[in-house]
């Protein structure tokens, strides 16, 4: 079988960083092509110049055999390559059928052809067997449908080559799985797809051919069903990986928070359970759940129509984050870069945050050398990669990120931490320190609540698992009960249909 | 050489005042004369202290496009105050004065805030709207005529000048430059250092990370508004006192000098970063613009076009720099 797509010796150099060194690999039709690495590793240098965003300082693309040379996204587009980017470019206002068509509507004369687009794209989307219609408005999709959107528009066009960017990242077990059977739809159409994960389960259900990056340089490409999964994590990180989670055995301490019949009405009810010091509990069940939401109604960022709140035994009433603060209560939300971060201010600006109020003078200075003891201790404590603390956040890796944004609770004496989906996105060496900190918070007396949708995650980290479905708990699981059948049995709805 | 040519491009507005100073010098000499700069110096205090408070606004992600009606309102206000106190004195005017001009810029402020926060206002257009109503009441109250008589105690904030000696008989420095000076630099301390002044940076910044860090997003915002009226209303008793009459008239399209000096001082027009200090460096190329123009005898109506196209020069500048850096 002939490549469709070849990289051959591409190096990429950026002003004072080398990105890639010497990257040569083939992408065959009809294959899921995986590339693997930490962050930072360079897959997204790589996917970048194959979607010609950036050109190779050294090196060359072919495209069925033809020697590439493209200077904009446009040009690989034109050329049959299409890549579908974590965050979906989706246009909210416009319906199904302008979005996949969009920049390329059928016309009849000079007017657009409305009604062939419709029928067009509807076709695709009954192709493919999912239950969206072209006339629909796009915003109203929940991600995992504009997803689909998203590969019909790759469908329409035809594409020779498909990048997919971490599609898995924010969607649930069910919806990975039809996300699978779409993918193995544009295998059958021989299209070559490179597709990017950090899940490494996903690499035997989907995937051929499986490339390492570490640091730049490609480690290896080898055929998925020669390798372990453990021999991958292995060459990723350049040693083997050990006990992954860290797990430690805990010994419950004290009630730190418990909640009553909590209800928003229309989003969750009657949510009642405890988090005691010393474990880490896992809120297991599907995207949309509810997790989420009832874990802002605790933190105050939100309201709560009925239901009690109780920390450490008294009632507390949560009507502002401040309030949570304040009563030393964190919350890690899940989309670290749209809510957890301050991107474009420092470090020290960053952890020092929710904690300002109670480090200033009797004429409201900050106390700016308390800051800078506090950002240097915690930098060196969490081991946060980064020249200094002056440094603005948005050159960190996701991994660093997340250590900062847990610094922040913990300097704000957190007692009790909320910790929504906190390694997505998260490299598996940065991960196994999170978990380490997990540990090291709630050995120290700390209790910690962790929503995850990754089974893996739950199963190796929780001391106890809550699962949730359609807002209502619908069990608790202890470490020993708890196993991906019994956490799903409770999450979805096969099992017991309401 | 790297770092000079980062030094530059992180300090357009320095150079450039820099660079049209001696550009002005040369054209005309009486540019650098004492008596020039002296009279420089007091000229952009007007500008200087709306300038400071939309560099809040700014900051905070919002805009301020009342301050020219505002600063009018509380100049005629001042004025009617003024004259039910003939008997002041160089002091009292000034308590006079400011009392009157925090008074308005209160008000004004608070209604801004107020509609912007809590009813989530656009605050283009909320300020567009207030702009009108501020300028309309300022003409309703005075009929459309200056308000006249005052006495002359009543000018020393604006037009005064210290330290009188034989060849400046007029004194030499102006109490409004001292005024400015003080006012901006609490201005900017509150800013920079205060608890209060990082949270109007985390808000522009990010207003959800902000709530969720427990800092009262709608108070900040509040707040900032309130600042940027008060700051334009003491510009305006300012400018009354100068001329020592309240003109409904005055600080007409003013809130373009003050924008501009914000943004060509690098406060970015999507919020969360900016400084008062570095404003002033704005504040003083729009005066040495005007200054030099004047001089060179170029008309008031070219002058308009000239401030209008720095302005988008400002913006483009701050646009490139901010797609190099993402």
């Amino acid at each position: 079988m002939e490549p469709i797509l070849q990289v051959k010796n591409i190096s990429k150099v950026f002003p004072g960083v080398k990105a890639l060194t010497d990257i040569s690999a083939d992408f065959y039709p009809g294959e899921v092509h995986t590339l693997v690495g930490e962050n930072g590793a360079g897959k997204s240098t790589l996917i970048k110049i194959i979607s010609g965003v950036y050109t190779p300082t050294e090196g060359k693309v072919y495209l069925e055999g033809k020697e590439m040379h493209f200077t904009s996204p446009g040009q690989a587009i034109d050329a049959g390559i299409a890549v579908i980017h974590q965050e979906l470019s989706i246009a909210k206002d416009l319906t199904v059928a302008e979005n996949i068509y969009l920049g390329r509507e059928p016309k009849k004369g000079k007017l657009l052809d409305r009604k062939k687009m419709n029928k067009d794209a509807q076709d695709i989307l009954d192709f493919m067997k999912v239950h969206i219609k072209a006339t629909q408005n796009a915003g109203k999709l929940n991600t995992a449908q504009q997803q689909m959107v998203e590969i019909a528009k790759v469908i329409s066009k035809n594409a020779k080559v498909v990048v997919m960017d971490e599609p898995t990242s924010s969607l649930s077990d069910s919806e990975i799985e039809a996300l699978f059977e779409q993918v193995r739809i544009l295998k059958e159409k021989k299209v070559a797809i490179i597709y990017i994960t950090h899940r490494m389960k996903e690499l035997a259900q989907i995937c051929e051919r499986v490339t390492v990056l570490r640091d730049g340089c490609k480690v290896d490409t080898m055929m998925v069903k020669d390798v372990t999964e453990k021999q991958i994590v292995a060459s990723m990180v350049g040693r083997e990986m050990g006990d992954y989670y860290n797990k430690h055995e805990h010994t419950r301490g004290k009630e730190m928070l418990r909640v009553e019949n909590l209800t928003q009405k229309g989003v969750f009810e009657n949510i009642s359970f405890t988090a005691y010091a010393g474990e880490i509990v896992g809120f297991s069940g599907l995207v949309g759940a509810g997790r989420t939401e009832v874990m802002e109604a605790i933190f105050g960022a939100t309201h709560i129509d009925s239901g009690k709140i109780y920390l450490e035994g008294e009632e507390v009433h949560f009507n502002t984050p401040k309030d949570a603060i304040n009563a030393q209560v964190g919350l890690v939300t899940e989309d670290r870069r749209r809510t957890g971060l301050l991107l474009k201010k420092k470090i020290k600006e960053n952890i020092s945050l929710p904690s300002l109020p109670s480090h200033k003078n009797s004429i409201g200075f900050v106390d700016t050398r308390w800051e800078t003891d506090v950002a240097e201790e915690y930098m060196k404590k969490l081991k946060i990669k980064a020249p200094n603390i002056d440094t603005i956040l948005s050159t960190l890796s996701g991994g660093n990120q997340q250590k900062v944004i847990l610094s922040k609770w913990l300097v704000a004496n957190s007692k009790v931490l909320i910790l929504d989906e906190p390694t997505r996105g998260i490299d598996v060496n940065a991960r196994s320190e999170f978990y380490t900190l997990m540990n090291d918070f709630v050995e120290a007396g700390g209790a910690i609540i962790m929503i995850s949708s990754e089974l893996p995650e739950v199963l190796g980290v929780s001391d106890r698992v809550i699962v949730m479905r359609g807002g209502k708990i619908t069990g608790e699981l202890s470490r020993e009960e708890a196993t991906e059948q019994s956490i799903m049995a409770l999450a979805s709805y096969t099992s017991d249909a309401e | 050489m790297e770092k000079a040519k980062k030094w530059v491009g992180e300090n357009v507005v320095i150079v450039t005042l820099v660079v049209l100073c001696i550009l002005f010098g040369i054209g005309n000499p009486v540019f650098f004369s004492v008596k020039n700069i002296l009279n420089l110096l007091s000229q952009m205090c007007i500008n200087a202290l709306m300038a400071t408070g939309l560099v809040y606004v700014i900051i905070l992600g919002g805009i301020d496009i009342s301050v020219g009606g505002t600063a009018a309102l509380a100049g005629v206000i001042s004025a009617f105050v003024g004259l039910q106190f003939p008997g002041m004195n160089q002091f009292t005017s000034i308590i006079i004065l400011v009392v009157s001009g925090v008074a308005v810029g209160l008000v004004v402020g608070f209604l801004n805030g107020f509609m912007i926060a809590y009813l989530n206002v656009v605050p283009m257009i909320c300020t567009l709207a207030m702009l009108n109503i501020t300028r309309g009441i300022a003409y309703v109250i005075t009929g459309g005529q200056p308000v006249y008589g005052l006495p002359d105690a009543y000018a020393f904030l604006g037009a005064s000048r210290l330290i009188k000696t034989e060849s400046m008989p007029n004194g030499i420095i102006p109490v409004i430059t001292i005024f400015t000076v003080i006012v901006v630099a609490l201005m900017h301390i509150l800013l920079s250092r205060t608890v209060f002044g990082r949270h109007v940076y985390a808000v522009g910044s990010n207003k959800s990370v902000a709530h969720l860090s427990g800092i009262n997003v709608k108070k900040v915002t509040m707040t900032g508004h309130i600042i940027s009226s008060v700051m334009a209303c003491l510009a305006g008793v300012c400018a009354a006192s100068k001329i020592q009459n309240g003109q409904p008239g005055a600080c007409d399209s003013y809130e373009m000098f003050a924008i501009a000096s914000a943004v060509m001082g690098g406060t970015s027009l999507i919020g969360g970063s900016g400084s008062v200090g570095r404003a002033m460096f704005g504040v003083a190329v729009i005066a040495v613009i005007k200054n030099g123009m004047d001089l060179m005898q170029i008309s008031s109506y070219w002058q308009k076009v000239v401030i209008g196209v720095i302005i988008l020069l400002a913006v483009i500048i701050d646009m490139a720099q901010k797609n190099k850096k993402d």
